[in-house]
């Protein structure tokens, strides 16, 4: 064998070993969920023995599963098609040449670097001036538009040949009406990066939930499991049927949008 | 080669996704309408004793199990073929037992429900040895 198969052999033994450390937590938290074994159960069975659902059926019943799904969903869907419309309007906006563009390129930027957790304050302030607090719309609002998303639909904008645009103006289109019917048809996959990061940073948010919700019937999943954590002690098959039951829809929505998301991920990294 | 392509497209495509859609939808309102259906809540079985003879008259217990406490029993009669009957138990877990003046108890037994109501046929007799 050359040296250059023994390189390609060695690199796969890497990514074989990379993805077995990958999948492991995830396998064991499917596997836990379906026995209820104890984590620190020793020596570690790593095939399931006496699987069962009964720990799913647990959940389901001890706590108002299908209203944190339906919460979530909710908000989940309020931000997907805030961050669709916003991102877009604001990813066209930058297309143009205007006084102050770089200035507010470098201010986007610059706020990205901000953690969430430094304006959770004045975000939660802002909130309840509006009366929003306990909503739907207070858990959706921090999460409408995300910078990082208007970068990936502008880098997927500007590979839009400026012609096109041009000749829409010439027949007559209005800005909107290019928009809407021009570059988001032609952005699939960087809308697909939009939908899914939102979609799951909207499912996995729990911070702001747990600030703005005090009322229980508006929990979202991840509040809802931290609540039963804090309830059930000694509950390993339900807490980990419950972490299942919260990412299942994640990575459905994943895998139905996968190729999609990996072409617009790419084409942000190329054009951004 | 085209029917392998053409698959690969579909499973690819959209089209798949609404699939998966539908069937995890289909799945569930089934899953939804079968427990509507089978929600009485009866819960049915045998007392015997170590010959394997009905016992009649013989008390069985329901002691309701959460995920936090064990609830006070609800208990029932068996009748001459050494059947009991329990009506609208909505739980999903529990423990049951019999007793009766001259046999020995056995040891509470253990059945997890796969949903609330669940008509339950407990399979294995409930043994009842004399003392």
């Amino acid at each position: 064998m050359n040296r250059k198969g023994v390189f390609r052999i060695f690199d796969h033994l890497v990514l074989v070993l990379v993805s077995i450390v990958m999948i492991v937590p995830i396998y064991w938290v499917l596997k836990t969920s379906l026995t209820g074994e104890n984590l620190f159960n020793y020596p570690p069975s790593l095939i399931p023995r006496n699987p069962n659902i009964y720990y799913f059926v647990d959940v389901y019943y001890w706590i108002p599963f299908l209203r944190y799904f339906f919460n979530s969903i909710f908000v989940s869907m309020i931000v997907v098609l805030a961050n669709i419309l916003f991102n877009a309007m604001a990813a066209y906006a930058l297309r143009f040449k205007f006084p102050g563009k770089k200035l507010l390129i470098v201010t986007y930027l610059g706020l990205m670097m901000i953690p969430f957790q430094a304006t959770i304050i004045p975000a939660f302030l802002l909130t309840k001036y509006m009366g929003l607090l306990n909503s739907y719309m207070g858990l959706a609002f921090p999460l409408a538009s995300t910078i990082i998303n208007i970068f990936v639909l502008k880098a997927a904008f500007d590979s839009i040949p400026g012609s096109l645009f041009d000749a829409a103006l010439i027949d007559g289109m209005k800005e909107w009406k290019i928009l809407f019917q021009i570059y988001i048809p032609l952005s699939k996959p960087a809308m697909a990066t939009n939908i899914i990061l939102t979609f799951v940073w909207s499912w996995n948010n729990f911070i702001w939930p747990l600030i703005i919700i005090s009322n229980k019937d508006m929990q979202t999943l991840p509040l809802g499991l931290s609540t039963f954590l804090s309830y059930f002690e000694n509950t390993s098959g339900q807490m980990y049927a419950f972490v299942i039951m919260v990412i299942a829809p994640i990575i459905l929505v994943f895998f139905m949008n996968q190729k999609r998301f990996m072409s617009g991920m790419i084409s942000g990294a190329v054009k951004g | 080669m085209k029917l392998f392509r053409w698959t690969c497209a579909l499973i690819r495509g959209s089209i798949a996704n609404s699939i998966v859609i539908f069937v995890i939808v289909a799945a569930f309102a089934g899953w939804m309408a079968f427990v509507y259906l089978n929600n009485d809540g009866v819960i049915t079985g045998v007392v015997v004793d170590g010959s394997g003879h009905p016992v009649s008259n013989a008390r069985v217990l329901v002691r309701e199990k959460t995920l936090q406490l064990i609830k006070p029993p609800i208990g029932t009669d068996t009748n001459s073929k050494g059947v009991y009957r329990f009506k609208d138990m909505k739980i999903i877990e529990f423990l049951i037992s019999a007793r009766k003046d001259g046999y020995k108890s056995p040891e509470p037994v253990h059945y997890h429900l796969y949903f609330k109501g669940q008509h339950f046929k407990v399979p294995k007799p409930l043994v009842l040895t004399k003392e």
